[in-house]
């Protein structure tokens, strides 16, 4: 019968057409876990960039305590600065809570301890100096593994990346080198002459590499600047940055390289350098963390994005499947009326249908003329 | 009118056109200025992209220039100086990669750098002087920020335009700012004091800069700015800027050459700072102000498309709506007249019995607007309109109906007059008299005639009277005894055609209409011929005149009308003749046809075919005796009907209706009493008839005096002045006519036992109708319409019609009309006692 096979026919096709729209989605639904797993990925490397750049901001106040306790404790000012321990305490709390994620959780414990050991080492300044070297050196190694497990590193933005290097290497190790040079000039000065050989290269090391890490940091932070979404960054450097150089500048001076160091100059310009420390870092730590949470409002949007791509897709594939599913009934016309034609006595009043309907002719009526006529 | 040419959708389009032609008028211009600003901004902020490049540019050329001076002045090592060089050298190269093409100046004052390349040689090799030095780097940075051309492009009235003059102030003052750094730690390092008023003098046309470019910047920028000149001013001291006024030479000796030179390097580096804080603000600036610019030339273009696109696909809408119902009405309406032309067509003009209901077919349309309205309205007319014709059909029925009342009670009573004039004759002696009664059983006659086509007309069946065949002859006979002027009727038929019963009462009728119309508009003094053949099985039966005739056009009018049913009122009363008789011939198929006579006047074709016929041998093989007179064994009406026409006939001596041709007849000789060329058509017809009334009638018009009523029927002209008629004897006339007709048929062998038969069952139903007529049915026996007619005709006194003068048949007749008219009214005013009137 032809409606069968017409419906056979309809029905095959309808059936292909189904099939092939779920074929579509699988390369759609293949995109969009692709796109998806991008997001993830990208989302889950941000925030632990964000976890890095918090980490980083505990560890600045570290430096800075320890450059502090470093010269207190040359100075023989045997209690460690409190400054010192609040800072620990604070890296303590954030590695407690990010340590596991950033694989800091075994340096810092090394760091820790080694921290705690600085107030019982005494005697021989140049041991405490040196005990002190270790505690900075392993201080910034645990900024090089914060940098590295955060991925910080790593981040293909150019303000970030430059940012992250700035922030989480030239800065403290400008910082560490400042407060070696001055210390070092310090020691130097007192040192005996078997002693001045020792220290005195490391003095002048020491100046060199304050110059070279305060050129990169200023170099970082005019490449940072150079191609940066962050409209407040490059302001916000005049300042800081300006006051974080006198900082080290007059620290400089006070050292005084090749001449007499100023312990007095040092001193002011030490606690100078602290805040300017603390402005400029906090500030760049700000601008990164606005930066990579910008960053994740983008992730999150393109997230949302591609949910709604996503969902949109599947909606149309259900749209056209149900329009292939119902679309064969739709197909079935209702049967026309033709009921188009009247009978005009439908229409008639009442009254008057019955003024047409005897016969023409009738009998009765002849009858009773004829009757009427033969009477 | 202009819109009287445009269809309805075409005014809907003419209406939206001109609101939207405003609305793009209004929103182009406002879209094109939001582009124009967006692409401003857009320029804008790419001027200010390519200064903050070749401000970083220009920065690391002004850093190789302090670490020139530095390493002329054996403060920095030579490794680190090419190292910058480098550096420069490649971001000046690098600005040549950019994305956007930079302008010529701009890519000259590029090139113009090369000019540096001697100056390094130089500067390695120790051989430049400072102050040299520096001029050349600034004859090669400030052609470049010229070539930026940044002052001409702001636009000082805007906040973002002061901001491009105000990096371009700002970039210029780092450079200055540099060049001071070059002389202050020449200055520091060779204790010169002329350059320290270099460095003086530089420093004081900085800070007029400075604070004559305060209104260029922000306040957030100014501070910067501000900032970077601090910078400078703290690194050296305020005791030296105080001195170097007063007294260079000392102000210089509170230099350290030490740090004064890793100072001013450092302050180099804000001014770039600055720069950059002053682009990222335009920048954004431009980019908001771009955004907002394109959004609301997107918003406002957008809208204005989609405002378009509503507004047409709304009109085309509203143009389907108010067109498609419109045009569906318009075809409906269109199918519904077509339909209800035909339908009121059939219930008008057809004038069947049955009446079925008119069938029309409703609007359709649904809308509930004014357009559905006026449909509906519409229906409602057209509903109405076929009411209307129901109504009219249904009392041209009840008319009709009326008519046929009246015809048939008119038969009645003419029967039944009829009957008392038979019963009358019979027993009238005095031949006067009996002529009177003769006249007056005539007259019944035609009016019995006048009632069948009465009843005829209004669609009733005619009288079925007749029970056997009848010859043809006879069929003319008694039509002949139903008109008025039968004398001037020749009858030329053969006996052997016989009519079938059933069409015999009508096609009396239809003949008696025939030779009626053919003697009433003929002139008096022409004949009649009646003949018949047998024609393609059946018979020819052709009744001509010799009158005026009809022209062509009214004959074919006349001889559609026969054809055609049609109304009865519509036909005109002057034919009605002609209606009866066409109605009569559908009826039973007879065809009936009108031509002209050759010479002059109409001849009545009428066809019978063989199923109106039957033969003699069919009549006779049949059981019953079905001669001439079979009838009268059940129905004794046909035999005295029959009887009554044969003795009408012969009684009218003058006139043999069995005489195939009669020469025209003497009383057209003396008709003519007057020259017709004289008074005919003249205004004074009345004076003509005068006197011919007067020679003509005083004889005859004396002793007739008609009792009967003036209206009755049209009442002969002619006088019976000469005639003596005599006593009829109902039935004797009649076997004297079947015998003279008997010999006409072709012989054969039947034809003796035919008319033995026939003789027998005529006598049979004679006497039997003497039996009846004892027996009490006498008003119904005996009855011989016309037989009282007189038997002569005397010249009709009527003014004769013009001669055959090849006149317009109309024309003539109206003349005609006049005259008669005229004469009609002359004979009323002089003589009232003539029971006639004027044809």
């Amino acid at each position: 019968m032809p409606v069968s096979v017409d419906n056979r026919l309809s029905r095959s096709r309808s059936l292909v057409a189904a099939v092939l729209t779920v074929l579509i989605l699988v390369p759609a639904g293949y995109l969009f876990y692709r796109v998806w797993q991008a997001n993830d990925a990208s989302l889950d490397s941000t925030r632990l960039e964000r976890q890095g750049v918090e980490y980083v901001t505990v560890l600045t106040p570290l430096v800075s305590a320890l450059a502090e306790a470093q010269s207190s404790a040359l100075q023989n000012v045997s209690a460690a600065p409190t400054a010192l321990s609040a800072a620990v305490a604070k890296v303590n709390s954030v590695d407690q809570r990010l340590g596991a994620a950033l694989g800091t959780r075994d340096r810092w414990s090394g760091l820790r301890d080694r921290i705690d050991q600085l107030g019982s080492v005494t005697g021989n300044p140049l041991t405490v100096f040196q005990a002190y070297v270790e505690a900075t050196n392993l201080t910034l190694a645990l900024y090089d593994t914060v940098r590295n497990n955060s991925t910080l590193i790593r981040d293909a933005d150019n303000d970030l990346s430059n940012l992250q290097q700035a922030v989480a290497d030239d800065l403290p190790n400008t910082v560490v080198q400042v407060s070696r040079m001055g210390d070092l000039s310090l020691l130097v000065a007192k040192a005996q002459p078997n002693q001045q050989a020792t220290l005195g290269p490391q003095f002048g090391a020491a100046v060199q590499s304050v110059g070279i890490s305060v050129n990169a940091l200023t170099d970082d932070l005019q490449a940072a600047v150079d191609d940066t979404s962050s409209p407040t960054l490059s302001g916000n450097l005049v300042t800081t940055l300006d006051s974080f150089r006198r900082g080290v500048e007059s620290l400089t001076r006070g050292a005084n390289p090749g001449g007499q160091p100023n312990a007095a100059t040092m001193a002011t310009a030490q606690s100078q350098l602290q805040s300017s420390l603390t402005s400029l870092s906090g500030m760049l730590v700000r601008e990164m963390d606005g930066l990579l949470s910008d960053r994740l409002d983008r992730l999150n949007t393109a997230r949302r994005e591609a949910l709604v791509a996503a969902g949109v897709v599947i909606l149309l594939a259900l749209a056209v499947l149900a329009v292939l599913l119902t679309g064969r009934r739709r197909y079935r016309m209702p049967p026309p009326n033709n009921e188009a034609t009247r009978n005009l006595a439908d229409l008639r009043p009442p009254g008057y249908a019955n003024l047409i309907d005897p016969p023409y002719g009738g009998a009765d009526l002849t009858q009773r003329e004829r009757s009427g006529a033969l009477r | 009118m202009l819109f009287g040419k445009f269809r309805i959708t075409g005014k809907l389009a003419l209406l939206v056109l001109i609101p939207l032609l405003g609305v793009v008028a209004l929103s182009v211009p406002i879209v094109l200025n939001r582009v124009a600003v967006a692409r401003e901004a857009q320029r804008t902020a790419d001027a200010v992209e390519l200064a903050t490049r070749v401000g970083s540019a220009v920065q690391e050329l002004q850093e190789e220039r302090l670490l020139s001076t530095g390493y002329l002045l054996k403060l920095v090592q030579a490794p680190d100086l090419i190292n910058q060089s480098a550096k420069a050298r490649d971001r000046l190269a690098a600005l040549t990669r950019l994305d956007q093409p930079l302008s010529p100046q701009l890519s000259s004052a590029i090139a113009n750098a090369a000019r540096l390349d001697d100056t390094r040689a130089q500067v390695l090799s120790g051989a430049e002087r400072p102050d040299l030095l520096v001029a050349e780097f600034t004859g090669v940075i400030t052609p470049i920020i010229d070539a930026l051309d940044l002052r001409h492009k702001a636009d000082l009235t805007t906040a973002v335009g002061r901001q491009v003059f105000a990096l371009d102030q700002a970039l210029r003052t780092d450079d200055q700012i540099n060049q001071a750094s070059s002389y202050l730690t020449t200055a520091a390092v060779t204790q010169s004091a002329a350059f320290v008023g270099l460095f003086y003098s530089i420093l004081v046309k900085l800070q007029s800069d400075i604070v004559g470019g305060q209104i260029y910047f922000t306040p957030a920028q100014y501070k910067l700015y501000l900032a970077a000149q601090e910078a400078v001013t703290s690194r050296v001291g305020s005791d030296f800027l105080t001195r170097a006024a007063v007294d260079p030479t000392a102000a210089v000796r509170l230099l350290d050459v030490k740090t004064i030179f890793t100072a001013l390097q450092s302050v180099n580096v804000l001014g770039g700072f600055t720069e950059k804080r002053i682009a990222s603000d335009v920048n954004r600036a431009t980019t908001t102000s771009r955004d907002d610019a394109l959004r609301i030339a997107v918003i406002v273009g957008a809208s204005a498309l989609l405002l378009l696109l509503l507004v047409i696909a709304l009109s085309i809408i509203m143009a389907r709506t108010v067109a498609r119902p419109l045009r569906r009405l318009t075809s409906s309406a269109d199918r519904v007249a077509r339909a209800a032309e035909a339908e009121l067509e059939r219930v008008a003009d057809d004038d069947a019995e049955a009446a079925r209901p008119i069938h029309l077919d409703p609007v359709d349309v649904a809308a509930r607007d004014e357009i559905g309205d006026l449909a509906r309205a519409f229906d409602r007319v057209q509903s109405t309109a076929a009411r209307l014709v129901e109504r009219q059909v249904m009392s041209r029925r009840n008319v009709a109906q009326m008519f046929g009342h009246v015809g048939r009670r008119t038969q009645n009573l003419v029967g039944r007059q009829l009957a008392l004039i038979d019963n009358l004759e019979s027993r009238e002696t005095d031949s006067d008299r009996l002529r009177e009664l003769y006249r007056l059983d005539h007259m019944s006659s035609r009016l019995r005639r006048n009632a069948g086509s009465l009843v005829v007309l209004s669609g009733g069946a005619g009288a079925d009277e007749h029970m056997s065949p009848l010859p043809l002859s006879d069929v003319v006979r008694l039509a002949l005894g139903e008109i008025e002027d039968y004398t001037r009727v020749d009858v030329d038929v053969p006996d052997d055609i016989l009519v079938v019963p059933s069409v015999v009462a009508d096609l009396t009728l239809l003949l008696a209409e025939l030779m009626e119309n053919a003697t009433s508009f003929s002139p008096p003094h022409t004949r009649v011929t009646v003949t018949a053949t047998d024609f393609r099985g059946g018979a020819r039966l052709a009744v001509a005149d010799h009158g005026l005739g009809l022209a062509p056009e009214r004959l074919a009018e006349e001889n559609a009308r026969l054809t055609r049913r049609e109304r009865l009122d519509l036909a005109p009363s002057e034919v009605l003749g002609l209606f009866v008789v066409g109605r009569l011939a559908r009826r039973h198929g007879i065809e009936v046809t009108l031509t002209d006579t050759p010479d002059g006047g109409v001849t009545a074709w009428v066809d019978l075919n063989s199923a109106h016929l039957t033969t003699r041998a069919q009549t006779v093989a049949a059981p019953r005796p079905m001669a001439t007179a079979p009838v009268a064994r059940t129905q004794p009406y046909d035999a005295h009907v029959f009887d009554r026409a044969t003795r009408t006939l012969k009684s009218a001596q003058s006139w043999n209706a069995f005489v195939p041709v009669r020469p025209v007849a003497p009383e057209l000789e003396a008709a003519p009493a007057f020259d017709p060329g004289t008074p005919v058509a003249g205004r004074a017809p009345v004076a003509v008839p005068e006197p011919a009334a007067d020679t003509e009638s005083p004889v005859v018009s004396g002793p007739i005096v008609m009792s009967a009523p003036a209206d009755a029927i049209q009442l002969p002209r002619q006088r019976p002045a000469t005639s003596s008629l005599r006593r009829r004897v109902p039935g004797t006339q009649l076997p004297t006519d079947t015998g003279t007709r008997l010999p006409s048929v072709a012989p054969s062998a039947d034809d003796a036992e035919a008319a033995r038969a026939a003789v027998e069952a005529f006598e049979d139903g004679v006497s039997r109708a003497q039996w009846e007529e004892l027996a009490g049915h006498r008003p119904l026996t005996r009855r011989v319409p016309g037989s009282t007619l007189p038997l002569t005709e005397p010249p009709n006194p009527d003014p004769p019609a013009s001669p055959a003068n090849p006149l317009d048949p109309d024309e003539a007749r109206a003349l005609v009309e006049q005259f008669e008219s005229g004469v009609a009214l002359a004979l009323r005013e002089t003589q009232s006692q003539h029971e006639g009137q004027s044809r």
